[in-house]
């Protein structure tokens, strides 16, 4: 698959404190990827660097295979979702979702149509005259969705797309997102803190650290083959100890332990049990 | 006040000028101070809507509060001008517009134009005063707006100074600064309005500010991703919020300048004089017919003013109702 982002050794340094430090991520057409990582790890801005809100200091961003440096953030084409929404207060609903239409120029007629076709998309099927501050948290996220989905980004970008929603409607939303982008065979690259999140809604995950890629990988690879000790206790694993790997065996503090196929041996090998019986 | 004594009525410039630097020393170090206090409190304002604020007073306290603010209000507002308007139509012979036909007429009066002239020089100077007033008190505000280091904030300072030296230093400062090439400008029209709107700046600046401050820069970042230019982000998303500041902002602009007096009675030109000059002027010249005629167009200024204002109060509430 050819690959429409890819980072290469992209860097921004706060000061003397690397937020980015030269990260390498590639992201496939249709693809979904989720950077899971604890905040202040650099996927807010790994996110901004890709639209153009965050400069590089070193390294290049490539949007199919061009790269971006110089291009301002409204003519790089990607769609952004930010956090808190950033909904315009002063337009309704049906004036936020056609912003980036009427940014393109698309015509009048055509942008009343796509409003009510991506509002039904996003579960707010005749909300158009609505107020922005009239609607709850989870109604001003799909709005948030139906305005970065409207121009038709090449790439759609989400920081923490169900953050502040509650536990049981993050669960719900989480499904409908996948399943919607899916339908539209979207190219997503998601950012989130929440593992189960990430694990739900991508085709890969990307683990940050730092400023740096701890790990990359399947949600399944990534589940059960933790990189390092932090991907691990990241990940909720909680009981973490020393083993020396022989064979199919370890030696731990908790006594021998079988261990699968292909786990490296030595000393310097660790093992992770989160569940009983040890995974 | 002494400025201005020193300089119109005995022409003592050297005098006149060391009183003007005490003055600015003066107003420079309350300014500083000022600077320095505020400078911990500043932070980004939600802004609520009149109405939503609004309420009616409750309890015997609220209600006796509210009575005395009105009391104070009628006896030191509305009394002198009512008794103003009163006295300017109590001609020579009894009640009657004799004070205001006298204002067309310019013979044997204290100028070379009919005084009411007057009226359309103020609302020109106004207009085109009002214009660079926004103009350059929006730009500095949107220029305060960003990160503001040492040398920012002490441009905000310098703008605040006009305000407290007070319009006197502005007109003798214009008086004595403009008159040499290539800054020859005080044979120009354009002298008056630019002094006014040097005192009109800061009134701009501090009604924009908060404005400009609360608008969420990541808005401006959602309409460029979103693929609205720089420029295009702003007329989108900053425009509409601080439309209406703009409004109130010009509206103070314009209300300064037509009542203006310290600054433009140093520079106005004799065949052209402002509202007040001209209400000023009149004092100046014994006589009851030109006292008769100052009441007459301190009258008509009053007019002016409360006219432009509540044109400006409709265009306000009629565009912009519940924007924030």
């Amino acid at each position: 698959m050819a690959s429409l982002l890819s980072l290469r050794e992209a860097t921004v340094q706060f000061g003397a404190r690397a937020v980015l430090d030269a990260v390498d991520l590639e992201v496939a057409e249709h693809e979904i990827v989720c950077v899971l990582g604890p905040s202040g790890s650099g996927k807010s801005t790994l996110l901004r660097a890709v639209a153009g809100l965050q400069s590089l200091d070193a390294g290049r961003v490539e949007l199919d295979g061009r790269d971006q440096r110089g291009v301002p953030a409204h003519k790089r084409g990607v769609g952004l979702m930010f956090q808190d929404h950033q909904l315009f207060p002063q337009r309704d609903v049906g004036g936020n979702v056609a912003f980036g239409l009427r940014m393109h120029g698309v015509p009048r007629g055509e942008q009343a149509d796509r409003v009510a076709v991506l509002l039904e998309l996003v579960g707010l099927p005749k909300a158009q005259r609505r107020a922005v501050a009239s609607l709850s948290g989870g109604e001003q996220q799909r709005v948030a969705l139906a305005r970065a989905l409207a121009p038709r980004p090449r790439l759609l970008m989400l920081d923490e797309p169900l953050g502040q929603l509650d536990r049981s409607l993050r669960e719900r939303l989480v499904v409908e997102l996948r399943e919607l982008f899916d339908e539209l065979g979207t190219t997503v690259l998601a950012v989130t803190h929440d593992q189960g999140e990430a694990f739900a809604l991508a085709d890969r995950v990307v683990v940050m650290r730092e400023g740096r890629i701890a790990q990359a990988g399947t949600p399944l690879e990534v589940w059960q083959r933790p990189a390092d000790e932090f991907v691990a206790r990241f990940l909720g694993f909680e009981n973490v100890v020393p083993a020396t790997v022989t064979g199919e065996r370890a030696d731990t503090a908790w006594g021998k332990i079988p261990v699968p196929h292909g786990a490296p041996t030595g000393r310097s090998s660790r093992f992770w049990c989160g569940r009983p019986g040890c995974g | 006040m002494e400025i201005y004594r020193q300089t119109a009525q005995l022409l003592d410039l050297p005098t006149a000028a060391v009183l003007t630097l005490v003055q600015f020393a003066a107003v420079g170090l309350i300014l500083a101070i000022h600077a320095w206090t505020v400078r911990r409190r500043e932070s980004a304002l939600k802004l609520v809507d009149a109405a939503g604020a609004a309420r009616r007073p409750r309890g015997a306290g609220q209600w006796a509060l509210l009575g005395l603010v009105v009391a104070t209000v009628a006896v030191l507002i509305l009394l002198p001008l009512g008794v103003l308007v009163q006295r300017s139509f109590a001609g020579p012979d009894g009640f009657g517009a004799a004070y205001y036909r006298e204002l067309t007429s310019a013979e044997g009066g204290a100028f070379l134009v009919p005084p009411i002239e007057a009226v359309g020089n103020s609302l020109q100077y106004a207009v085109v005063a009002t214009g660079i007033a926004v103009v350059i008190g929006g730009l500095a505000a949107a220029a305060l707006t960003r990160r503001a280091g040492r040398l920012v904030r002490g441009f905000d300072a310098l703008l605040m100074l006009p305000l407290g030296v007070s319009a006197v230093t502005v007109g003798f400062g214009f008086l004595i600064a403009l008159d040499e090439p290539p800054l020859d400008l005080r044979a120009s029209w354009i002298l008056v309005p630019l002094a006014q709107a040097l005192v009109g700046v800061p009134f701009v600046v501090r009604t924009m500010l908060p404005v400009l401050r609360a608008v969420d820069g990541r808005l401006r970042e959602a309409a460029a991703v979103l693929g609205a230019s720089p420029l295009r982000a702003w007329r989108e998303v900053d425009l509409p919020m601080v439309r209406r500041a703009l409004l109130i902002a010009a509206g103070f602009a314009f209300e300064e300048s037509l009542g203006e007096f310290g600054a433009t009675v140093f520079i106005a030109r004799p065949d052209n004089p402002t509202l007040p000059v001209a209400v000023a002027r009149l004092l100046g010249r014994a006589g009851d017919l030109n006292y008769g005629q100052a009441m007459a167009l301190s009258t008509i200024l009053m007019v002016v003013c409360a006219v432009s204002l509540l044109l400006l109060e409709r265009i306000r509430t009629d565009r912009t109702a519940g924007e924030f």
